[in-house]
């Protein structure tokens, strides 16, 4: 753990973006790919990392052929430079790193291999490094996740999808307090916070507060860390209003429960073209460049560039 | 934990339009309604209760812009109600309280502050008036406060309802009300029982004994 440094990565000019969400299939591949293409039509040099290792798929919403190097024989050490890895895509400026293909097993990144692959980052020439993220709550995806600028939610206005979306807030909340635990001395208080069944009406808000009762500086500290945890949210497969409601909706509840402000920053319609282009594996922004959806991955763009 | 205020519950700023009450309103409610999908799996049913009353109670008062006004001027919140500065009534007293303050400083630095605290306290608290003793002997066996009687001892005990609304934080609309026995003007019993309370504490009467007798007045008057 010491290993990866708690405010995120240093350093380079690189921005790092992840883009997760507790469910598969809520359309994280898709917004990554199509976040990549808006910063790389902007002009800025993007490159694009699958890092879901388990079940990668980004290279088909981009509309690349399975490449040839793939982050398995980066962690493999049959391939020494992350540089080697990255592949053109049929967008300028706008490259790919693709994920493992062969095994399976390696979805259980080591603990060495992430830091390395994280520490080594810095050496990719790009403006934007978008990581694609796996379902799930493993710990190497949260890493990943706590270790970028921006934290990118997808999640679909349904109770299995929004489940799982706060699963994995929780569970970012619960590793970014494990990092912090040992200067803030508060282990136990944690583990009671986080196991609270819902019965017991014991939120992670109320953790922040009795630290503070405990003592103030402690709980200001506690909440300083917290309030780096900003994750933004994008809700997928929007069909009605209601649906985009439940954006407005997360955010109070997460800023009641967590006291954690999730950022809503926009919704993408429901939308058939999506498949279609998915099915001829061209990527959405290219294939149909007058849909409204293009519009909406604009705005999405322009809310996390803060313009 | 410290009560939200209404602006806080609808998450909107003090400064918000009645639109901005309206739509805060509208996406609060959302978020606790009970067949609402975002708090699924994260609260249970009696929080999202409670929240759901705290938002209606707080939509009920800041929808209505004279409701809304009043809120604001008993709660102290700035924007629309430039509070008033001066104390013309109690800036006599200063003499007589300085020289209490002073016996207690020892650590200067520290001390000095809590002893100006202390002495801006006593001051915005203190009453100046000339003791009747025929009416002290009427208050001290009083068991029933009227609206009329709580006015006879304030202008006896030489407070505005200026000064008594920046001592009691509640607005000079509510306090006037209060003597006034104004029952469809007054907000809901548990709010006025508060607010007697302040009133009787800052007029150095009883504050129990006034605000439960009070609000047995009150209520028989509403029932009538």
């Amino acid at each position: 753990m010491a290993l990866l440094n708690t405010t995120g990565l240093q350093g380079g000019k690189q921005k790092i973006w992840a883009v997760g969400g507790g469910k598969g299939g809520v359309g994280k591949s898709l917004v990554t790919a199509n976040l990549s293409i808006c910063l790389a039509l902007m002009g800025h040099k993007v490159i694009a990392i699958d890092l879901d290792l388990g079940g990668a798929n980004l290279h088909t919403c981009l509309g690349v052929p399975i490449p040839d190097k793939t982050l398995s024989d980066y962690l493999a050490k049959r391939v020494l430079s992350l540089k080697e890895l990255t592949t053109p895509t049929p967008i300028e400026n706008l490259s790919i790193i693709s994920g493992a293909q062969d095994d399976v097993g390696i979805a259980n990144m080591k603990q060495m291999q992430k830091s390395k692959l994280l520490s080594k980052l810095w050496e990719l020439d790009a403006d934007y490094i978008i990581l694609d993220l796996g379902a799930g709550t493993t710990a190497n995806t949260l890493d990943f996740f706590l270790a970028a600028h921006q934290g990118i939610l997808v999640a679909l206005p349904e109770p299995t999808s929004i489940e799982n979306t706060y699963r994995f807030i929780k569970s970012i909340y619960h590793r970014k307090l494990k990092m912090v635990e040992d200067f803030l001395e508060i282990g136990p208080l944690i583990d009671q916070a986080m196991n609270a069944k819902i019965s017991q009406n014991y939120t992670p808000s109320d953790l922040i507060r009795q630290v503070t009762e405990i003592d103030q500086t402690l709980g200001s500290k506690l909440k300083m860390e917290i309030a780096k945890l900003t994750p933004k949210l994008v809700i997928n497969q929007v069909r009605t209003q209601t649906d985009v409601d439940i954006g407005h909706s997360m955010r109070i509840i997460c800023k009641k429960y967590f006291g954690m402000n999730l950022d809503f920053i926009g919704y993408l319609d429901y939308d058939a073209t999506v498949w279609q282009s998915v099915k001829k594996r061209r990527p959405l922004l290219l294939e149909y460049p007058h849909s409204g959806l293009v519009n909406k991955f604009d705005q999405i763009v322009h809310r996390l560039l803060n313009i | 934990m410290s009560k939200k205020n209404y602006y806080e519950i609808l998450e909107i700023p003090s400064t918000a339009s009645r639109d901005d009450v309206a739509s805060g309103y509208s996406q609060v409610k959302l978020a606790y309604s009970p067949d609402s999908p975002a708090m699924y799996s994260l609260l249970c049913e009696d929080e999202c209760r409670t929240m759901m009353a705290q938002i209606e109670e707080a939509y009920s008062i800041l929808h209505d812009p004279k409701k809304r006004e009043e809120y604001n001027l008993a709660h102290d919140i700035q924007n629309t109600y430039p509070a008033s500065s001066s104390d013309p009534v109690s800036v006599n007293l200063r003499d007589t309280i300085v020289d209490e303050a002073r016996t207690i400083p020892e650590n200067p630095q520290v001390k000095d502050e809590v002893s100006i605290n202390r002495l801006v306290a006593q001051k915005k608290f203190s009453l100046d008036y000339s003791i009747d003793e025929e009416f002290e002997k009427e208050i001290e066996q009083t068991t029933e406060f009227s609206g009329e009687l709580l006015k006879k001892i304030r202008e006896y005990r030489n407070v505005t309802i200026l000064r008594l609304s920046e001592m009691t934080k509640i607005s000079k609309t509510y306090l006037a009300c209060i003597e006034e026995e104004n029952i469809d003007k007054l907000p809901a019993v548990a709010y006025v029982r508060g607010f007697i309370f302040q009133y009787a504490k800052c007029l150095k009467l009883p504050p129990d004994l006034v605000a439960t007798s009070y609000i047995y007045r009150i209520k028989k008057l509403k029932e009538e």
